[in-house]
């Protein structure tokens, strides 16, 4: 068959905008979609033709819920996260095995800390790449922050690290962590007793120097499940 | 004119702008304005509430996921979502078999030839594309016109369509076809 053809093309492009271009046929031209320039603007051609018909139908109001699935599903944060017992043990697992090629990789680039982290996290990024690997220590009570994929922040902003109560109390800052390179934050009493009931931590995109507020002014980024070492 | 309707749409582009940035109220917004209406497209074709809220949480996680997929030359953020709407029903209901009634879908067809463009286009915005098609609907003949709505609005493949308006495949093919061509012939002029 010549694709490049462009009736043929258009005709295919209208039965598959229209949704009657079934199985084999709609399989292979999803593929010639992917690669075809022609072929593409063909079925946005019909798209747009075809979209007023589509705003005729009535709205419908969705059953009330159906946005907190949509939240769980995309993990947004939300008050009142799930305590950690019913995270399931799997995300910790995770996180040690990315933990430990993350220590293994600083270990040869720097010299090493001995000391056992009681927390650990992973911050990633949508793509599930690592970004700060964050080990918490108890005595003395001190954060230790490490950007695994330089990503400075913006001009003008800072990268904040907030923990955030399982209680669905505030998120409390732990401070102004770096893109690059290592940060190391002292961690009060208070602050590590909070740490201790907290499943969950975010980064938010703040102001040069941190929120001035003391509560997040700008998104959240990314956020990282909190696993007891 | 163009420029009216790109300030109404303004205030969806500037949503879908702020969830590329990753602002999450950016989609619970969109959420609020929106999902009754994608709620009305996938309830049409998959029938089911269950199913049509679903995949409604499937629409939005993918218009969270393709944010940055968006290009205002490609039509109306709306349209859009719309779409990502249209296709997500039409693939489940392709993945269960097509076990939807077809006799609901019947129903929904318009009693007589008199009435059949006003009510396809009962509630569409008044804006010149949308003109144009209500004017070029009115050169189909009502098999055509029958056929194209129970196609798109529907989700009806070629035999389904064939059952309902009691004829045979050939000839439903054949009006979908034709209605097609002089749709985009009269669109184009």
């Amino acid at each position: 068959m010549n694709y490049t053809d462009e009736r043929l093309l258009d005709a295919l492009a209208r039965e598959y905008v229209l949704g009657t271009l079934d199985g084999q046929a709609r399989a292979r031209f999803e593929r010639i979609l992917k690669d075809s320039l022609p072929a593409r603007r063909a079925v946005l051609n019909w798209e747009r033709r075809l979209a007023p018909l589509g705003e005729a139908t009535t709205p419908i109001t969705p059953p009330a819920g159906t946005w907190s699935e949509i939240e769980r599903a995309l993990d947004f944060p939300m008050q009142g996260r799930a305590p950690p017992s019913s995270r399931g043990w799997q995300a910790a697992a995770a996180v040690f095995a990315v933990a430990a090629v993350i220590l293994g990789t600083l270990f040869y680039a720097q010299s090493p800390d001995v000391r056992e982290a009681s927390y650990l996290a992973i911050v990633s990024d949508e793509q599930e790449t690592p970004l700060w690997l964050v080990q918490i220590f108890a005595e003395p009570g001190e954060l230790q922050v490490d950007a695994v994929n330089d990503r400075p922040a913006p001009i003008g902003n800072s990268y904040e690290l907030w923990t955030l109560p399982d209680d669905g109390s505030a998120p409390i800052s732990l401070g102004v962590i770096l893109g690059t390179g290592e940060t190391r934050l002292a961690l009060t009493e208070d602050v590590l007793q909070i740490l201790g009931q907290s499943s969950l931590l975010a980064v938010s995109l703040e102001p040069e120097g941190g929120s001035p507020t003391g509560a997040p002014t700008g998104p959240v980024l990314f956020t990282a499940d909190v696993v007891q070492s | 004119m163009r420029d009216e309707t790109a300030s109404l749409d303004d205030g969806y582009e500037e949503l879908i702008a702020r969830c590329v940035r990753r602002e999450q109220a950016a989609l619970r917004d969109l959420y609020n304005r929106a999902s009754a209406q994608l709620f009305g497209v996938l309830v049409r074709i998959l029938k089911r509430e269950d199913l049509a809220q679903e995949a409604l949480q499937d629409v939005f996680v993918r218009i969270w996921q393709h944010s940055d997929s968006y290009r205002p030359a490609r039509g109306s953020v709306l349209t859009w979502m719309m779409s990502i709407a249209r296709y997500r029903a039409l693939d489940i209901r392709r993945s269960r078999g097509h076990e939807v009634s077809i006799g609901e879908a019947a129903d929904s067809l318009p009693a007589d030839d008199s009435d059949s463009s006003v009510d396809l286009l009962a509630a569409v915005q008044r804006d010149a594309e949308a003109t144009q098609l209500r004017a070029c609907l009115d050169e189909l003949t009502q098999m055509q016109r029958n056929s194209v709505s129970l196609a798109y609005l529907n989700g009806l493949t070629h035999p389904e369509i064939s059952v309902v308006l009691g004829a045979p495949l050939g000839t439903v093919k054949s009006w979908v076809r034709r209605g097609l061509a002089t749709l985009k012939e009269c669109v184009e002029r």
